[in-house]
């Protein structure tokens, strides 16, 4: 019984697009989260959307924000059982996490902060920053 | 000169050789271009969800979308440019992969997208709420599709013995 058994006949193992839809959603998601935040980012910076403080704009984007960095941290999650041992030894991933620690939680307290005070052209480009460092990062991770 | 001959003379063009065999470069490239991905898809799908009545519903969508389009505009070039230097760089393998010809398929698609709602939706005026989400559904598909495809070319095997994306994804 055990030995007619052939892991090839696994599905998972065999099904060309379950990994690119899986990518195709967290590239999607993570557009998603990221752009909403350069939405805001971009009124922090005076200009962007007009007539609308970064606090306005925040609270209404921020459900899709959250949406975006559910799906992707999920769809990642995914990605990352295909081969863990890979990813954990690699130093891009590594850093990739430390940023995303990084990213979500100057997201929700200082970022944030800066967004209520609506003032902070700082926070803004240290936020684009770390979600550009974060892609880049997430691209090296095939090339270290 | 044919299809393979202008794809050779541009793969092993100068800047094209060096670009493919540069360690940090290509890389450097291509997380330019996912960058620009996040920062300016990610823009376009606010845009998208706006006009869809979704998000930002205080917001006129006319505002929404003339606020962010210098930006869309850096991003699309930045984003556009990158692309193009990556995939000349690797032009004999992309010219024949199918998911890469539906992909520039769906970026004339872009253009018509842009062209057909210039006035109704684009053009500086509050939009009519049935239009705007034909053209935000439009968008969405084929924004979405251009991702996809550019995901799915790593995954063309083509007459390969060995699957594009190995060669990609493992070095």
């Amino acid at each position: 019984m055990l030995l007619a058994y052939d892991p090839a006949t696994n599905p998972l193992n065999n099904n060309e697009w379950a990994f690119p839809l899986t990518e195709c959603v967290h590239v999607a998601s993570m557009a998603m989260a990221i752009g909403t935040i350069v939405a805001v980012d971009l009124r922090l910076l005076g200009t962007g959307i007009p007539g609308r403080s970064a606090a306005q704009l925040s609270r209404e984007t921020e459900v899709w924000t959250l949406i975006g960095f559910v799906l992707v941290i999920l769809t990642g999650m995914v990605i990352f059982t295909t081969d863990p041992v890979l990813y954990l030894h690699n130093e891009s991933f590594q850093a990739k996490m430390a940023l995303l620690l990084a990213g979500l939680v100057y997201h929700y307290t200082l970022h944030k902060r800066a967004v209520q005070a609506g003032r902070g052209t700082l926070a803004a480009v240290v936020s684009l920053l770390i979600w550009a460092s974060l892609v880049f990062s997430a691209i090296f991770i095939a090339f270290v | 000169m044919n299809i393979a001959e202008i794809t050779h003379a541009i793969q092993f063009s100068g800047w094209a050789t060096d670009l493919r065999e540069s360690a940090l470069a290509y890389p450097i490239i291509m997380s330019l271009h996912l960058t620009m991905i996040a920062f300016f898809g990610g823009l376009i799908l606010v845009t998208d969800l706006r006009l869809l009545g979704l998000i930002l519903r205080d917001v006129p969508a006319a505002d929404v979308i003339r606020g962010l389009r210098p930006w869309k505009q850096l991003g699309f070039v930045v984003m556009v440019t990158c692309g193009l230097l990556l995939a000349g760089s690797k032009a004999e393998q992309y010219a024949p992969n199918p998911y890469f010809q539906i992909k520039i398929l769906l970026l004339f698609c872009v253009a018509v997208h842009a062209l057909a709602f210039r006035r109704s939706v684009y053009g500086g005026a509050e939009p009519r709420p049935g239009t705007a989400k034909l053209a935000a559904y439009l968008s969405l598909a084929i924004w979405l599709g251009i991702m996809s495809m550019g995901r799915w070319i790593a995954y063309y095997e083509g007459d390969r013995d060995k699957p594009v994306a190995q060669a990609v994804v493992r070095q």
